[in-house]
C-alpha cells in the first residue's frame, strides 16, 4: 500500500514541527557560533576567488591575449561561463516565481535559498561579458545614456545589447523579489535576536514590519505580481541568450529552435544546482524535517523533464540537420559528434541526456548519495553543452582558412575557477547571516498533509 | 494631533491567541459586532483573515499594469527614436525601423518597470518603513513573527468603548488581553509631559 | 452507475445535427472535388488539418494530465479521452491526403524538383511516407485507448493501482508523443514546401494543437458544466486554471511563432527565410497582422484579467475566439504554400472544415456519451476536488 499511499498528499514538514520550532529550526544556526567546518569552507572558498581575482586583474593589466581566445574563436571560455552561470540562475525564478503561480507548495522550503542562488549565479555570469569586452572600465557604454559626443547611441539591433538590458533587468528584479521574501522573515529575526547590533541591522531592513493582515494582504498581492512578472522574465533572459547565437548566420547556432531549447536546458542545469547545493545544506543545518525526500524527488522530477525537453532538442537539430540537405548545417553537426571537440559532445551527451534518465526511478530519485551524484553530473554536462556549442561552431565556421582551434589558458581555468570561489563565498556568507528557508511561508504549509486539510495560506 | 476629533487616549485594545482557527473565529465574530477598525497580526499570510476582517482589496494589479504599459510605450519608441530619428544607422542593411529587433527591450522594459511599480506600491500603500508603531508597545508582540496571533481593535472605531470592547474581547477567550498605549508614551522625550 | 443518462437526449440531439452538418459537408466537398481537383485537396488538408490538430492536442493533455494530475484534468479528462479515442477514424478520414498526395506535395513528383529537395528524397518518398503514417497513428491509438481502458477499469473496480501504472506508462509517451507529433507536422505541413527547413516547427504545431484542444475543452465546460454531474463538483478554481493555461498556451504560441520569425528574420539567409518571405512580404501578411492581434493581442489582454478567466461564461467566449484563430493561423500555415503571393480563397476551405468537423464531433460525441463524465473512481480526483485554497 505504500506506493499507493504515496499518491496521496504528504505533509510537506516532517516530525510534527510547531510554528515556534518552525521559527527556531531555521534561525537557530544563525545565532550559534560560527562553526569550523563553516570557516573550513569559506576560507577555501574565498582563496580560489582571490585566485580568479588576481586572474583577472593580470588580464585585465595585460590584455586579453593571456586567454586562449583568439580571432575566430572570439567567444571562447568567457561566454561559455557566461552562459552556463545565467542557466543555473534560473531554477531559483522557476521554483519562487513558476511554481508559486502553480501553487505547488512544497517549494516554500526551498525557494529561499534557490533566490539567493539565482543572484549570486547572475551576478557570477555578469562578469563574464563585462571582462570580455576587454576594457571593462568602459563597460558603462553598454547603456543608453545621454552623451556630448553627437548623436551617439547603442545598436539595440544586437542582441549583446539585448542581453544588457535582460541580465540588468533580470538581476534587478531576482533581487527585490528575494528582498520581498526577505522581509517578514528578517521581523521575525528582529524579534528574536539579543544582539543590540543585529536587532538594529534586522529591524532597519524589515522596515518596522508587524505582521499586520492589511500588510500581509498587499504583501501575498505583490508577490503575486512580482510572480507572474518574474516568470516570462526568466524564460525572456535564456531566449535572448539563445538569440546571442540564434540571430548570427552561423551553423548549428542559426537554428529557430534555440530559444526553448535553451530555457529548458537553463532550468535543468539550475535545478541540478539547487539539488547539489541542498543537499549538502540539509545535511550540514539539519534541515532534513523541511527539505524532505519528497522534495528531492520533486526536483528529480523537474530535472527528468526538462532534461526530457533537451534531449529531444538535440534530437530534432539532428534530424532537421539532416533533412535540411544543406552542407553546413549537416557538417556543423557531424563535426560536433565526430570533430576534435567531439569527446565534449558525448560528454554533453551522456551527462545530460544518460545521466538523466535514472530519475525515472523512483528508488534513485529518493536516494540522496545517488540524487547528489547525478546533479554534479549534470552540472558538468551542461557546462560542456555551452562549450560544444560555442567552440564547434566557431572553429570550423564556413570559410576552412578561418578554422581555428582553442585550448583554455591557465587563466582562463583561473577566472573559472575564480567565479565558483565567488559563487560559494556568497552563499556561505548568505548561509551564515539569512534564514535559509523562507519562515513566514512554511509556517503557511505546515498543516498541508495533516490529518488530510490543506494548508492555511 | 487633530483639532476635529478628540484623539482617544489609548491606541486600542489587543487580545492575543495560539492558533489560527481561533483569531479567525475572533475576527468574524468581531466583524458581525460592528467592529471595522480593526486590524490581525499573523506571522504568516492568512487570505481567510483579510475577507473576516472586512478589508478591501487592493488595487495595486491596475496599478502595476499602468507602469507596465508605459514601460512598454517608452522602452518600443526609446528605441524607435533612437534608431530611426537621432541616429539612423545602416547596420547590415536592415531597415531603420528593426522593429522585429526591438521587441526584446521593449518587453524587457515593460517587466521592469511593472516590477518597480509593483514593489514601490507595496511599500507605499502599506506605510513602510515605519519602524515605530504602537502595536510594538504590547510586551508579548514580538511573538507576532513566531506563533502567536493579535486581534487589535483600535479605539477610534466609533463602536470602540474601553469597558464594553474590553468585555466583548474576552468573550472571544483569548490567552491576553492588552491596553495598546500609544507611541509617543514609550518616547523618552515625551515621558515628562504625561 | 451511468451518470449520462439525463445528458443523453442533449448528446442525441447534437450528434444528429452534427451527422448533419457532416453529410451536407461532404456532399459539398464531393461538387467540389468534381469542379477543382487541385482545390478539394488543398481544403480537405487544411480541414482535416484543424481537426486533427484538436485530436492530437486532446492527447496531448490527456498523457499530461496522467503525468501532472491537477483537478482541472479531472475536469477535462473524460474530453480529451474522447477526443483523442477518434484516432483510429482520423486515421481512415486520413486516405483522401494520400490519394491526392501528388497533388499537394512536391516531393511526390521526380521532375523538375530542386536540387535540394532532390538530396531528401531519402526521408520525402511516398512507401517510407506511408510507413511512418502507420506507425503514428497505430502508436496514437494505442496510447489513447490503453489510458482510457484503464481509467474505464478503475471506474468500475477503483483499484488505485491503476493510476500508478498510467502515471509510470505516461512518462515515455510523452517522449513518443513529441517526436511523432514533430516528425508528423514535417510529414504533413512543412513538406509542402519541400525546400524550407525549421527545427521549431515542431514545436509550434504542438503549442497550436494543445491551445486548440483547451480551449475546445472550455467551450465544452461551459456547456456541460451547470449540468449534472459536472455541476456537482465544478469550482470556480477549475475555471480559474483553466483559464491560465489558456493564458499561457496563448502566450506560449506567441513566443515561439515570434521567436522563429525573429531568429530567420535577423539571419536572413535564402535557404531559411522564403517561408516567412512568403506569408509576410506579400499579401498575406493581412494574416500575418490579424494573428498578432486576434491571436496574441486581444485573448493574453483579456485573459489578464483575473474576473474573466474564473467566469466560464466570458472564458468560454474567448475559447470561442481563440478557436476561429486557430483557423486563421492554420489557413496562413497552409494556403501560401500552394499560392506563393496572391490571397486565395476558395467556399471549399470553409466546406471542408465544416465537412470534417460534422463527422468528428459525431464521432466525439458517440464517445463522450459511453462513458461516465468524470472518473470518480480515480483516488486523486477527490484529493483535488478536497484541495480549497
Amino acid at each position: 500500500m505504500a506506493e499507493v499511499l504515496s499518491l496521496l498528499r504528504k505533509p510537506l514538514v516532517l516530525d510534527n514541527k510547531s510554528y515556534a520550532d518552525v521559527t527556531h529550526d531555521i534561525a537557530k544556526p544563525l545565532e550559534r557560533k560560527t562553526s569550523t567546518a563553516w570557516w573550513a569552507a569559506f576560507i577555501i572558498s574565498v582563496g580560489v576567488l582571490l585566485i580568479g581575482i588576481a586572474a583577472v586583474v593580470y588580464q585585465i593589466v595585460t590584455g586579453v591575449g593571456v586567454w586562449g581566445l583568439n580571432n575566430t574563436v572570439g567567444w571562447a571560455f568567457d561566454i561559455t561561463n557566461f552562459v552556463f552561470w545565467i542557466g543555473i540562475g534560473h531554477a531559483g525564478t522557476l521554483i519562487s516565481a513558476i511554481l508559486f503561480l502553480f501553487r505547488q507548495k512544497w517549494r516554500t522550503s526551498v525557494n529561499r535559498s534557490a533566490e539567493a542562488m539565482t543572484i549570486f549565479a547572475v551576478m557570477c555570469a555578469g562578469i563574464f561579458p563585462i571582462i570580455h569586452t576587454g576594457r571593462p572600465w568602459f563597460a558603462f557604454w553598454l547603456v543608453p545614456y545621454p552623451n556630448f559626443r553627437g548623436p551617439l547611441w547603442v545598436n539595440f539591433r544586437s542582441p549583446l545589447e539585448w542581453d544588457m538590458f535582460a541580465i540588468s533587468c533580470y538581476f534587478t528584479i531576482s533581487l527585490v523579489f528575494w528582498y520581498v521574501g526577505l522581509i517578514p522573515d528578517l521581523a521575525t529575526l528582529r524579534d528574536r535576536t539579543t544582539s543590540t547590533i543585529k536587532q538594529k541591522l534586522y529591524g532597519f531592513f524589515s522596515l518596522g514590519w508587524n505582521g499586520s493582515n492589511r500588510t500581509w494582504h498587499r504583501y501575498e498581492k505583490v508577490y503575486l505580481l512580482l510572480a507572474g512578472l518574474a516568470t516570462p522574465l526568466v524564460v525572456s533572459v535564456h531566449t535572448i541568450v539563445s538569440w546571442d547565437f540564434a540571430t548570427s548566420v552561423i551553423p548549428g547556432w542559426h537554428t529557430t529552435i534555440l530559444p526553448p531549447y535553451f530555457v529548458a536546458g537553463a532550468v535543468f542545469s539550475g535545478f541540478a544546482m539547487v539539488l547539489t547545493l541542498m543537499l549538502i545544506v540539509r545535511k550540514v543545518m539539519s534541515l532534513e524535517a523541511y527539505i524532505t525526500t519528497h522534495h528531492i524527488e520533486n526536483m528529480c522530477k523537474v530535472i527528468l523533464a526538462t532534461g526530457g525537453i533537451v534531449g529531444l532538442a538535440y534530437a530534432t537539430e539532428l534530424f532537421v540537420a539532416y533533412y535540411s540537405a544543406n552542407g553546413y548545417e549537416q557538417f556543423a553537426f557531424i563535426n560536433r559528434a565526430l570533430g576534435p571537440y567531439g569527446w565534449t559532445y558525448w560528454m554533453m551527451v551522456g551527462c545530460n541526456i544518460l545521466a538523466t534518465q535514472f530519475f525515472w526511478f523512483k528508488k534513485l530519485r529518493t536516494n540522496v548519495i545517488w540524487v547528489f551524484i547525478i546533479s554534479v553530473i549534470i552540472n558538468v554536462g551542461m557546462w560542456f553543452e555551452r562549450f560544444v556549442i560555442i567552440m564547434t561552431s566557431l572553429t570550423r565556421d564556413y570559410l576552412p582558412a578561418s578554422w581555428a582551434s582553442f585550448t583554455p589558458t591557465i587563466i582562463d581555468l583561473a577566472t573559472l575557477a575564480g567565479s565558483f570561489g565567488l559563487f560559494f563565498t556568497l552563499f556561505l556568507l548568505f548561509a551564515r547571516f539569512l534564514p535559509m528557508v523562507a519562515i513566514g511561508e512554511v509556517k503557511g504549509v505546515l498543516n498541508y498533509g495533516r490529518n488530510g486539510k490543506g494548508g492555511h495560506a | 494631533m487633530t483639532f476635529f476629533v478628540k484623539r482617544p487616549d489609548i491606541y486600542g485594545l489587543m487580545a492575543e491567541f495560539d492558533a489560527p482557527e481561533k483569531i479567525l473565529a475572533a475576527a468574524e465574530r468581531a466583524k458581525q459586532e460592528g467592529y471595522h477598525d480593526m486590524d490581525a497580526f499573523t506571522p504568516f499570510p492568512m487570505e481567510e483573515l483579510t475577507d473576516a476582517l472586512g478589508i478591501r482589496h487592493s488595487k495595486l494589479s491596475l496599478f502595476v499594469l499602468c507602469c507596465g504599459l508605459f514601460g512598454m510605450l517608452f522602452g518600443f519608441f526609446f528605441q524607435y527614436w533612437v534608431s530611426v530619428i537621432d541616429y539612423p544607422l545602416n547596420i547590415g542593411g536592415r531597415p531603420l525601423n528593426s522593429w522585429p529587433q526591438w521587441i526584446p527591450v521593449t518587453f524587457e522594459l515593460t517587466i521592469l518597470f511593472s516590477a518597480f511599480g509593483a514593489v514601490i506600491g507595496m511599500i507605499f500603500r502599506n506605510g513602510l518603513p515605519r519602524p515605530v508603531h504602537p502595536v510594538f508597545n504590547v510586551d508579548r508582540f514580538e511573538l507576532a513573527t513566531k506563533d502567536k496571533f493579535f486581534l487589535c481593535i483600535e479605539a477610534v472605531d466609533p463602536k470602540f468603548d474601553k469597558e464594553k470592547t474590553r468585555k466583548f474581547l474576552e468573550s472571544l477567550k483569548p490567552d491576553y488581553i492588552t491596553v495598546v498605549d500609544h507611541v509617543h508614551t514609550k518616547d523618552p522625550y515625551h515621558q515628562d509631559d504625561e | 452507475m451511468n451518470t449520462n443518462e439525463e445528458l443523453l437526449p442533449q448528446f442525441n440531439l447534437f450528434r444528429q445535427r452534427a451527422m448533419m452538418v457532416g453529410v451536407v459537408g461532404v456532399a459539398a466537398l464531393a461538387a467540389g472535388a468534381l469542379m477543382s481537383e487541385a482545390d478539394f485537396f488543398q481544403s480537405y488538408l487544411y480541414g482535416y488539418l484543424f481537426w486533427m490538430g484538436l485530436t492530437l492536442g486532446c492527447l496531448g493533455i490527456l498523457i499530461l494530465h496522467h503525468l501532472v494530475s491537477g483537478s482541472w484534468g479531472h475536469v477535462v479528462q473524460r474530453y480529451v479521452e474522447s477526443g483523442a479515442r477518434t484516432l483510429p477514424y482520423m486515421a481512415l478520414l486520413f486516405i483522401p491526403i494520400i490519394i491526392g498526395m501528388n497533388q499537394l506535395y512536391p516531393w511526390t513528383n521526380h521532375e523538375g524538383l530542386e536540387h535540394v529537395v532532390e538530396k531528401k528524397l531519402g526521408y520525402l518518398n511516398v512507401p517510407f511516407f506511408l510507413v511512418r503514417q502507420v506507425i503514428y497513428f497505430g502508436f496514437w491509438s494505442l496510447v489513447a485507448y490503453w489510458l482510457s481502458k484503464n481509467s474505464r477499469l478503475q471506474d468500475q473496480s477503483g483499484d488505485v493501482h491503476l493510476t500508478r501504472k498510467m502515471k509510470i506508462f505516461s512518462g515515455p509517451s510523452m517522449v513518443f508523443f513529441v517526436i511523432t507529433v514533430t516528425l508528423a507536422s514535417v510529414d504533413w505541413m512543412m513538406s509542402l514546401e519541400p525546400e524550407w527547413y525549421s527545427t521549431m516547427y515542431g514545436v509550434g504545431r504542438i503549442v497550436g494543437a494543445v491551445l486548440t484542444a483547451l480551449a475546445f475543452c472550455i467551450v465544452l465546460v461551459r456547456w456541460l458544466g451547470d449540468k449534472k454531474p459536472l455541476a456537482d463538483i465544478l469550482t470556480t478554481r477549475h475555471i480559474h486554471h483553466l483559464g491560465n493555461l489558456l493564458m499561457a498556451f496563448t502566450v506560449l504560441w506567441a513566443y515561439i511563432a515570434f521567436s522563429e520569425f525573429l531568429i530567420i528574420w535577423s539571419g536572413n539567409l535564402p535557404e531559411d527565410n522564403m517561408w516567412h518571405i512568403r506569408r509576410m512580404n506579400s499579401e498575406w501578411s493581412v494574416f500575418a497582422v490579424v494573428l498578432i492581434v486576434g491571436h496574441f493581442a486581444v485573448p493574453f489582454a483579456l485573459l489578464l484579467s483575473r474576473g474573466l478567466k474564473r467566469h466560464i461564461e466570458p472564458l468560454s467566449r474567448i475559447a470561442v475566439g481563440v478557436l476561429v484563430m486557430r483557423l486563421v493561423d492554420l489557413y496562413w500555415l497552409v494556403y501560401p504554400a500552394f499560392n506563393n503571393h496572391e490571397l486565395h480563397f476558395h467556399w471549399l476551405s470553409l466546406a471542408a472544415p465544416a465537412a470534417i468537423g460534422g463527422i468528428w464531433l459525431w464521432l466525439f460525441i458517440g464517445q463522450l456519451k459511453s462513458q461516465p463524465l468524470l472518473p470518480l473512481n480515480d483516488p486523486r480526483f477527490h484529493n483535488g476536488m478536497a484541495e480549497q485554497h
